[in-house]
């Protein structure tokens, strides 16, 4: 600790900000010890949140040099603004049924209590568009059973799937990466006419403070080893 | 110190204070925040927190007053150590305090199984947002009633005792009035804290409109995907709280004159 800090007095450090969402909670930590290694006098700064708070803290012009999103349609939105580079994808996700009990797409209205992400975020809009798919096949009965199954409507998938973890729920729609960190969750595929794998853009801001290094940056998470550090966390690659 | 010298901390406090408030104030026009209410999701939020927030303060109220007065009568080590028990949800993390509830009443929480033996559950349902408020709530109302309750003289309830009022009667005609300007200041405290509940009710009570969704989670809700709704139900909240504070204060000062 106290060899840290001496550390990190002694040399003066860049620091290079990226914002992520928290999808990308576990994979850009591993992301962030191999920049760092390779950049000794560097020193990122991965601030996890939603994608859609990510967007309006770069709105409110937040210094920051990379954004990485769950959701293509933002980061779209916000180089149409100006305020970003042209977002490039790196990396896809899958919605799965995370479940500690026994169930699947199609027995989904036997579970007592269902979690999803709120309307707000991507894993709620994804969701909501996987559930009507389903609907279509396992009728409108089905759909409406499932609904009255949800109990919460969460603001980010971590916290969808915190109350799973807990004990608290007994299913929850979430992406298949999130469930590489917890035990005692069983993750269920979902098909993918039901629902397609969700793609991962980051775009460098305008306004980076180190356009340079926020460049390296992007080129290692698209370059061999982050494909490898995405891989090794569950993530699909485009 | 002299009025001079308290003068500039005095006033760069209040700015501080001040600032954030006025700058919300300043991105939305009061047609904006009453154009939100009228949007049927912000008028749900609203209904559910008004209705949630008195029945916690109510509670509060009900079983913190008879609390506040004992504490307020002793100076006894057991008594500073309950003190201590009334303060610790105060200084606990909000989403921590929601881990909490959730420990003691989720279904793997102390009480869960007793609760479930019974058919209750609590968390996901309206009365877990109750439970959040009024275990946030409840602290600042007993603490500020308790100093409203020490500055009633010992002397004026014996007076009345030896006029005949028993312990009860010389409480409600004695103790409350003298100590009524402090107990509304209380309420409006724990009031204001309850309806801007935020962490403990996601955490416990979870975010689903019309039962769990109170205010303060509708504007998380909107800073996701519309940041000027968001800024419009919060000046919405600034002034049902304001609403409230005013309102009880002109009690507080008819009660006291």
């Amino acid at each position: 600790m106290i060899a840290w800090w001496l550390l990190a007095c002694g040399a003066p450090r860049e620091e290079l900000v990226v914002l992520a969402a928290s999808s990308l909670t576990e994979a850009f930590g591993d992301l962030e010890a191999r920049f760092e290694e390779e950049h000794p006098d560097v020193d990122v700064v991965v601030a996890f949140a939603g994608t859609q708070t990510l967007a309006t803290q770069v709105r409110q012009g937040l210094a920051a040099d990379v954004i990485a999103s769950a959701d293509p349609a933002h980061a779209e939105a916000l180089a149409a603004e100006g305020l970003t580079d042209a977002p490039r994808p790196f990396a896809a996700n899958a919605l799965v049924l995370a479940t500690t009990g026994d169930v699947d797409l199609a027995r989904l209205p036997e579970v007592e209590r269902l979690v999803v992400g709120a309307d707000e975020v991507p894993v709620g809009r994804y969701t909501a568009a996987m559930l009507d798919a389903a609907g279509e096949r396992y009728g409108a009965d089905w759909r409406a059973a499932v609904e009255t199954r949800v109990v919460s409507r969460e603001p980010s998938v971590r916290h969808a799937l915190a109350k799973l973890v807990l004990g608290e729920a007994d299913a929850a729609v979430v992406y298949a990466t999130d469930l590489a960190a917890v035990d005692g969750v069983r993750g269920v595929a979902l098909p993918a006419e039901l629902a397609p794998p969700t793609t991962l853009v980051h775009a460098r801001l305008t306004s980076a403070p180190h356009a340079e290094l926020a460049d390296a940056w992007m080129a290692m998470v698209e370059g061999p080893e982050g494909r490898a550090l995405l891989a090794s966390r569950g993530f699909a690659l485009p | 110190m002299s009025d001079r010298l308290a003068l500039l901390p005095a006033a760069l406090l209040l700015a501080l204070l001040a600032l954030p408030v006025v700058g919300l104030l300043g991105t939305t026009s009061p047609a904006e925040a009453l154009a939100a209410l009228w949007l049927p999701s912000t008028g749900e939020a609203l209904w559910l927190s008004l209705r949630t927030t008195t029945l916690a303060i109510g509670l509060a109220a009900l079983l913190g007053t008879p609390l506040a007065w004992r504490l307020s009568r002793s100076r006894s080590p057991w008594s500073r150590a309950l003190l201590l028990v009334v303060e610790l949800p105060v200084v606990l993390p909000p989403a921590v305090l929601g881990l909490a509830l959730l420990a003691a009443y989720g279904r793997q929480g102390l009480l869960g199984p007793l609760l479930a033996a019974a058919g209750w559950s609590l968390p996901f349902g309206t009365g877990a947002v109750v439970v959040a408020q009024l275990v946030v709530g409840a602290p600042l109302y007993v603490l500020t009633a308790t100093a409203a309750f020490r500055a009633v003289d010992e002397d004026l309830l014996l007076v009345a005792r030896t006029l005949g009022a028993g312990p009860a009667r010389a409480f409600l005609t004695v103790a409350v009035p003298v100590a009524a300007p402090g107990l509304i200041t209380a309420l409006g405290l724990a009031w204001s804290r309850a309806l801007g509940e935020f962490g403990a009710t996601l955490m416990f009570a979870g975010n689903l409109p019309g039962r769990t969704r109170t205010l303060p989670l509708a504007i998380y809700g909107a800073m996701e995907s519309d940041l000027g709704q968001a800024r419009a139900i919060a000046v919405l909240l600034v002034a049902v709280t304001a609403a409230l504070l005013v309102g009880l204060r002109a009690l507080g000062w008819r009660s006291s004159t």
